[in-house]
């Protein structure tokens, strides 16, 4: 089973190995649809549960990412042609002053592994790009900081959220090493997570409330 | 007589070393390893650990010479004795002398790698040799073993995305603490500047926060004590961090 068969290969981080499946699928008329939630979406999840297993490490969430988003730019043409909406929309950045990014991708890809559609901000991330990622219909404002130097910066950037009068509708989640559920609340945040397959839990809570 | 125990990271022996010498105040001075800040949970239960078990009525105030180190003091309790530290993020500011200093320096230009003689004479790796509340590690040696985990292709991709954090480097900084001869270690961190092609500069360092810490003269916007019964936390403004009641639960 072919669907099967790109799950499997996704979760094991071959990423030529999904391309040309991921192909022979559509050729063969698998909805694209079929093949990002039953292949991608869901070995994903299986990654994140290996993870939280203490089975896979970042590496393995890397590569498995990494072959799953090969997949999806394949198969986006044809989710877009299809009218497939993503499951939310959501800005990442690391805080301004901070230029750590291996923690912030990494949740990024699962985001993207998981259904949303991402913009990457990258590192250093001024506030007021947020604040216009939010104009531009981020739903969801997702920050991380390596260092305490710059865990600072996460107020700072909510404050120019509710400055700019979003504060309301834009959902925010803050992580990153130094970052616990006390400074997310302390800073006013809505959400946290310790980890990217917890992000991917709390993003997707934080999409339905 | 005014005794203090002063908990101190091995990256600031020799500022601590030369400001106990020269202090009216009795001061007895307890290394711990450097780079136990990569793992906060393990440097806080060694310093808690420390805490815990020393005698009461011996020392007036225990002294940490760290920062926050990456939340590594938060969630210290003081038990019969105060604590006392500098509102710092990390060893750079206790280097550098003043928060102002740092924060225009990390403003300026935060892709700065650090060096220092007593960082880099008492590495027993070899391959991370800078300081910061990030661990950085080098990546050498970890490449053979990717590619036989995860196939060449996985691999080369690893290390890229694992090497991203170098590119948004573009500084190495020695620092000069004004103690011992630290020339040898100054011409290494100039090689790695140059392998690495990075800018490189060095700065007289301060043992002002040092001094002040060991010598007792700790003024609120400065210096955090902690007093019997409370425990250090992170706080999100300028102070960076607060102490409250009751025992850390972290």
């Amino acid at each position: 089973m072919l669907i099967a068969e790109i799950r499997e290969a996704v979760i094991n981080g071959q990423a030529k190995v999904v391309a040309t499946k991921v192909e022979q699928a559509l050729n063969e008329g698998v909805p694209a649809d079929r093949i990002l939630h039953d292949a991608l979406i869901d070995g994903m999840r299986e990654v994140g549960e290996l993870f939280e297993q203490g089975e896979f490490f970042v590496p393995e969430m890397l590569i498995a990412a990494r072959a799953m988003k090969g997949a999806l730019e394949i198969l986006k043409p044809r989710l877009v042609a299809q009218g497939v909406e993503p499951l939310g929309r959501v800005a990442i950045g690391t805080v301004k002053g901070d230029l750590h990014d291996i923690g912030k991708s990494l949740v990024a890809m699962m985001l993207e592994g998981a259904g949303f559609e991402v913009m990457d901000l990258g590192v250093d991330v001024a506030p007021e790009k947020f604040v216009e990622a939010l104009q531009n219909g981020a739903q969801i404002v997702a920050m991380s900081a390596l260092l305490t130097t710059t865990m600072s910066n996460m107020k700072a950037t909510i404050d120019a959220i509710a400055a700019a009068g979003l504060r309301d509708k834009a959902l925010v989640m803050v992580g990153g090493a130094p970052v616990t559920q006390a400074y997310a609340d302390q800073v006013g945040a809505d959400g946290y997570a310790p980890d990217a397959s917890a992000a991917v839990r709390k993003a997707r809570e934080l999409i339905a409330s | 007589m005014t005794r203090y125990l002063a908990l101190t990271c091995e990256a600031l022996a020799r500022s601590v070393y030369a400001a106990a010498a020269a202090t009216p105040h009795t001061v007895t001075v307890r290394l711990f390893r450097q780079g136990l800040h990569n793992t906060p949970n393990k440097l806080r239960a060694a310093l808690q650990a420390e805490i815990d078990a020393l005698p009461p009525g011996e020392w007036d105030a225990v002294l940490l010479a760290y920062g926050l180190c990456g939340n590594s003091t938060a969630g210290l309790t003081a038990r019969h004795t105060p604590l006392v530290l500098a509102r710092a993020h990390d060893c750079i500011t206790l280097y550098l002398g003043s928060q102002d200093r740092y924060r225009a320096e990390f403003e300026a230009h935060p892709g700065t790698y650090w060096y220092s003689l007593d960082y880099l004479e008492r590495s027993t790796d070899g391959a991370n040799v800078a300081l910061g509340a990030a661990n950085l590690g080098l990546m050498d040696g970890v490449y053979e073993d990717y590619v036989a985990k995860y196939g060449q292709d996985n691999a080369d991709y690893l290390m890229e995305v694992m090497g991203e954090w170098g590119r948004h480097y573009d500084r190495a900084v020695y620092i000069d603490m004004g103690s011992g001869d630290g020339s040898a270690y100054e011409q290494m961190a100039r090689d790695e500047a140059q392998r690495r092609g990075w800018r490189f500069e060095r700065k007289q360092g301060s043992r002002r926060l040092i001094e002040q810490l060991i010598n007792g003269a700790w003024n609120e916007d400065e210096f955090l004590v902690v007093p019997p019964g409370y425990t250090i936390r992170p706080a999100a403004d300028s102070l960076i961090m607060a102490e409250s009641p009751g025992a850390g639960d972290e």
